[in-house]
């Protein structure tokens, strides 16, 4: 396996190593690489030094996707479809342990507050890395579900730019929702 | 897109020194993101959803737009753990049951209330549900005491509902299903109604484009005929009715022969008709019959060889040429002689297929009784007393 290292600037000039293989988990990166203008550091001034490592922790964990260990990529999806018509008990349960073991990791992985929550949702999103953004968008989605519209709008720095009376009529319509009810 | 998503982090990072300025900056660049804001928001529940709508006019435009509800929509179907289960009661209330499986499998079960009309349910009795759900709507049928009836279409989700006003005079033994058909981005409420002859069908859309910014749905047409059916429907409670691939199915029988079942095709979007297989005993096998149609090959007959592990069989591929009878023409298989098979030609002309040498040999040709339109079916004598 290939160990080229790439090195990373981040937004306030600290720069950070990675192997090759590890940054094609990345699109932007890879098409740079790729495009062959690696002109020794790529600067990344979307992305700060607090969220560079995080990122290239992930990539480490995803970077040989495309290559040796598809399995893990994709959390077995496509491995089960490969598999279906010579099942392999064996095979079956080595498969059940990775996808557990990178559960476990990313369990662990996504355990920070809110505000890296954003900011590595961002990098993501710029640097194009597919399961990173599912991650934290996933994540995302799953605080706020909850939520009323006044913690949104302080989540997200809003401010209601209904008049009052307008308001009023959005707030009866979310009254009529509450007239259901649940049993276990 | 592309341009928005590198210009604008940027605006963000300019100045990442200041602690508390990082703090509110990064969750409003990604409010102000649409492509992120969509992918998160598409992954919460519609009541969710409904309640966010007031955070802003900015959230309320992008939660009502067509797209979104689209890509919310996509998402939606294909996670299992938002698939839920429903039934309407008798009472008129949608009862929508939620089985998470997440750590601990938890049941709930909500009631909800279609949006109606003033005074609706005083008036309407015995109300059922009609088909299945089909991409997130259900049609629900009403009765009242004199006999007449109402069909509505609700979200159960939004509670957005339409009555759908009455075809002609028939209001009674009518059959509907609700299908949607992708490429028009429509949905289409399907209708038969008995005619003499068999079914006449219409078809009344319900078109989501004429809506935009509200998703409420509306009523863009109405009831159009499209075709008489020749055919009698076994199911008339709708209950087997089922929308796949942009066609809704019925089991279906000729009106000549009761003795073998179709299963009747509506394409949604050409809005034409076909039988498709129908399902025999063939010397005693169980045997599904394909009409194949396509120029060279007329039917296809699949048998179920083997029960226990469900392994269908192509047995028999009747591709010959009969002078006089075009392909399209109605060919039923009798049953089997032997190793031959008895087919049957518009009703009227019986032959033997044999399908070692794939020819035929006309036994009956043009019945006198000007059809055999009787159920035709293979005998066999014996001494069993019927006491």
């Amino acid at each position: 396996m290939s160990s080229t290292k790439i090195f990373l600037k981040s937004s306030d000039d600290k720069t950070f190593e990675i192997d090759e293989t590890a940054a094609r988990a990345s699109e932007t990166l890879k098409n740079i690489i790729d495009g062959g203008c690696l002109d020794g550091v790529i600067p990344l001034p979307n992305v700060s030094s607090n969220i560079l490592p995080k990122v290239i922790e992930y990539c480490k964990k995803h970077g040989g996707d495309n290559g040796s260990s598809k399995k893990i990529a994709n959390g077995g999806v496509d491995k089960d479809k490969e598999i279906l018509p010579d099942y392999d008990e064996e095979e079956d349960k080595r498969e059940k342990v990775r996808v557990d073991e990178l559960k476990k990791w990313e369990e662990e992985y996504m355990d920070f507050d809110q505000q890296v929550l954003y900011d590595l949702m961002l990098a993501a999103n710029y640097l194009h890395i597919k399961g990173l953004l599912d991650l934290t968008v996933e994540k995302a989605a799953s605080m706020i579900r909850g939520r009323t519209p006044d913690q949104i709008r302080e989540n997200f720095n809003i401010n209601s730019d209904f008049t009052p009376e307008e308001e009023e009529e959005m707030i009866l319509i979310e009254d009529e929702w509450d007239d259901e009810w649940a049993f276990d | 897109m592309k341009k928005r998503k590198s210009s604008e982090p940027s605006r963000a990072m300019v100045k990442p020194e200041g602690e508390s300025i990082c703090r509110s900056s990064s969750s409003s660049v990604v409010s102000s993101n649409e492509y992120l804001m969509v992918n998160i928001l598409s992954r919460l529940p519609v009541k969710a959803l409904s309640r966010f709508k007031c955070v802003s006019k900015q959230w309320n435009t992008l939660i009502s737009d067509p797209y979104f509800v689209k890509t919310h929509q996509v998402r939606a179907t294909q996670d299992p753990n938002i698939m839920k289960l429903l039934w309407v009661t008798h009472g008129g209330l949608i009862r929508v049951c939620s089985i998470e499986e997440k750590a601990k499998r938890n049941v709930t079960i909500d009631s909800i209330r279609p949006n109606y009309p003033n005074g609706f349910l005083r008036k309407w009795k015995f109300i059922n549900m009609v088909g299945r759900p089909c991409n997130g709507l259900i049609c629900i049928e009403y009765l009242c005491h004199e006999d007449t009836r109402l069909i509505l279409v609700c979200n159960p989700a939004t509670r957005d509902t339409v009555v759908i006003p009455n075809g002609k005079e028939r209001v009674d033994n009518n059959l509907e299903g609700l299908g949607f058909c992708s490429s028009s981005n429509e949905f289409k409420l399907v209708r038969f109604y008995i005619i003499p002859e068999g079914f006449g069908f219409e078809l009344f859309t319900i078109g989501q484009r004429e809506t935009r910014g509200t998703h409420s749905l509306q009523p863009s047409r109405s009831w159009r005929h499209v075709g008489d059916l020749p055919y009698k429907i076994c199911d008339l409670e709708g209950r087997f009715m089922c929308h796949v691939n942009g066609k809704v199915h019925w089991i279906i029988f000729p009106l000549s022969d009761s003795s073998s079942e179709y299963i009747l095709t509506l394409d949604l979007e050409l809005e034409e008709y076909d039988h498709e297989m129908n399902l025999m005993d063939l010397g005693g096998e169980l045997c599904l019959a394909l009409p194949i149609l396509d120029g060279s090959v007329w039917l296809e007959l699949w048998v179920l060889k083997d029960y226990a592990n469900s392994i269908w069989c192509k047995e028999y591929q009747i591709n010959v040429n009969i002078p006089g009878y075009p392909l399209y023409d109605d060919l039923k298989i009798v049953g089997k002689w032997g190793r031959r098979l008895l087919l049957m030609i518009n009703n009227m002309t019986l032959c033997f297929y044999d399908p070692r040498n794939n020819s035929l040999e006309l036994i009956i040709e043009k019945y006198l009784g000007s059809s055999l339109s009787y159920r035709v079916a293979p005998y066999v004598e014996n001494l069993v007393l019927p006491f």
